[in-house]
């Protein structure tokens, strides 16, 4: 596979997202609204600690063991995703029952995108979840392309964006091999056009130099993208210069670049209800297997730079952090939508 | 917010171009302080030009003299008194909220009426600040249009009372409380700059609705 020459790269600031899902939404009404993608939910906010969307996809294997093979897992099953929800809509609005029916999904689910929304783990009173929005990698080594028997998954060289390019050959592959090789799990079947269908990074927005939707409608400002070598960006200097924001399950070996700045948390209290600052609510083990080993340098450095601005000193940190001129969110992105009219 | 330049010949031109622009700098003075921002309290010309616009006002008894000059705070001490006093802070938010809507009313009621005043008048949010109608300086600086609308009227001789009554009414109905929460928890921070900002807006929200009401 050709190296790519620049690597577009997200940062998520776990600490600011608040799990509103706009970004899901945005990202649901672009680019999934389409007959059989009602599983596909290609940007999605998971609650963590959680098993996430799909159902237990951390255990499902894919990407590279030790020596850097392939390592194919199993492919998210329908029953992983949970049925699509149809509302009982004409018996609420006209089937004449009045107060006896409510509004609710025809049959359970059984599980969903954010199945377990604000479910908090830790014992009373050191309850505690976060935030985490989840998308395609967009890795540097990619594991679907490398599965995929008919080369219809490419790394783009301009910009490293993991696209599938040939839905034709894609359509000829009998196993959703591409599935089985991506540990996140990121790529989708359609099962009404037998094709495999993912997160394009909103390619047709950002040729147009406009964002990806879920970066730009983010209301918590949370999400960054831009090129990862721009040593100017806040890209860059987040994950290079500052090293606080970090890759998910970097174990899997696929380098994937979406990356997030971990999330800190109120301190614990301990049995008198007095808060304990000595330790953390959420157990630095549960986001270092998430993150890694420098997961405890990277909330070191968040706290060092927050206690310099409350001293009243500048951190460049902080700042970029903050981001109170939302564009800079936006990377090289910045035109906005409405200005730009299709080709 | 952009308005062109205006030539104002005599008192009661002069007098409504002096309102105006006191509106626009303790506008500015409300928003998050820019290094240019910063620059200009620390080297006093911002009180500089406060005090020339008061010294024009069609009322009198307003001073400066409490925004304090050749402020000694860094750049980033400036910076952090604004962030603890207005963004964050104690376990219930910020000592004080430039947002009015957070003073009570509802905070949908309060947003829609303000945008249906600035719709009224031609203004659309600015897509490059994102922020709610609400603030207390794009309050301001909605009184910054009307009084240099008021104020062109005037010069090109056609009728000023809609603006007369708008300012009044916007005054009445939103700016004048707000500000006067503002100052009562700003002002007895002692806070240098943003106490007595808050301090000089709202007597100078008092003085211009009382003048209104009296036009």
């Amino acid at each position: 596979m050709p190296k790519s020459e620049r690597q577009i790269a997200f940062v998520v600031d776990l600490n600011k997202c608040m799990g509103c899902h706009t970004c899901t939404i945005a990202c649901k009404t672009l680019w999934t609204n389409d007959k059989g993608m009602d599983h596909m939910w290609w940007m999605k906010v998971n609650t963590l600690p959680g098993r996430g969307y799909p159902k237990d996809w951390e255990k499902m294997g894919g990407g590279y063991d030790g020596d850097g093979k392939l390592r194919l897992g199993r492919a998210a099953a329908a029953e992983d995703y949970g049925k699509p929800m149809e509302f009982n809509y004409e018996e609420v609005f006209f089937g004449g029952k009045g107060n006896a029916v409510h509004l609710a999904p025809r049959e359970s689910p059984g599980w969903g995108p954010n199945w377990e929304e604000d479910i908090a783990s830790g014992e009373y009173p050191n309850a505690y979840f976060f935030y985490m929005p989840r998308l395609c990698n967009h890795c540097t080594r990619p594991a679907c392309a490398e599965a995929c028997p008919y080369d219809a998954i490419h790394k783009r060289v301009e910009d490293g964006l993991v696209l599938i390019v040939d839905s034709e050959k894609c359509e000829a592959c009998p196993t959703p091999v591409c599935m089985q090789g991506c540990p996140y799990k990121e790529i989708y079947k359609n099962p009404l056009r037998n094709v495999a269908q993912k997160c394009n990074g909103c390619l047709p927005r950002m040729e147009q130099e406009v964002a990806p939707a879920c970066v730009r409608q983010c209301p918590g400002r949370c999400i960054w993208v831009g090129f990862l070598d721009d040593a100017e960006g806040p890209v860059h200097k987040l994950v290079e210069k500052w090293k606080v924001a970090l890759p998910l399950h970097a174990e899997f070996g696929t380098k994937p670049n979406v990356y997030y700045v971990p999330p800190l948390a109120p301190p614990v209290l301990n049995g008198d209800g007095e808060v304990d600052e000595s330790k953390p609510r959420i157990p630095t083990e549960f986001l270092r297997s998430l993150f890694g080993p420098g997961i405890d340098g990277a909330l070191d450095r968040l706290k060092e730079e927050m206690e310099k601005r409350r001293r009243k000193e500048s951190s460049e940190l902080v700042d970029i952090l903050i981001a109170r001129r939302w564009q800079e969110l936006l990377g090289p992105f910045v035109k906005d939508p409405s200005e730009v009219r299709p080709s | 917010m952009k308005t062109d330049r205006l030539e104002l010949n005599g008192p009661e031109q002069t007098q409504i171009g002096s309102r105006s622009g006191l509106y626009s700098l303790i506008s500015k003075g409300f928003r998050f302080p820019t290094p240019e921002r910063y620059e200009s309290v620390k080297s006093g010309q911002f009180a500089d030009e406060v005090q020339q616009a008061l010294a024009q006002l069609p009322y009198n008894g307003l001073k400066a003299d409490p925004l304090g000059r050749g402020t000694g705070l860094s750049y980033e001490e400036f910076q952090s008194h604004y962030i603890e006093l207005f963004d964050v802070g104690g376990a219930h938010g910020p000592p004080c909220f430039l947002y009015e809507a957070e003073s009570g009313g509802g905070r949908m009621k309060v947003m829609e009426e303000i945008l249906r005043f600035y719709h009224h008048f031609g203004l659309r949010l600015s897509t490059e600040r994102r922020d709610r109608p609400d603030h207390l300086a794009s309050e301001l600086e909605f009184m910054h249009l009307l009084t240099f609308k008021e104020a062109e009227s005037l010069l090109q001789g056609k009728e000023r009372g809609a603006y007369q009554k708008a300012e009044r009414d916007f005054l009445r109905f939103h700016l004048n409380d707000f500000v006067a929460t503002v100052a009562e928890k700003v002002g007895g921070t002692g806070v240098p700059f943003y106490s007595g900002l808050a301090q000089l807006s709202a007597t100078f929200c008092q003085r211009e609705l009382a003048h209104l009401q009296a036009v």
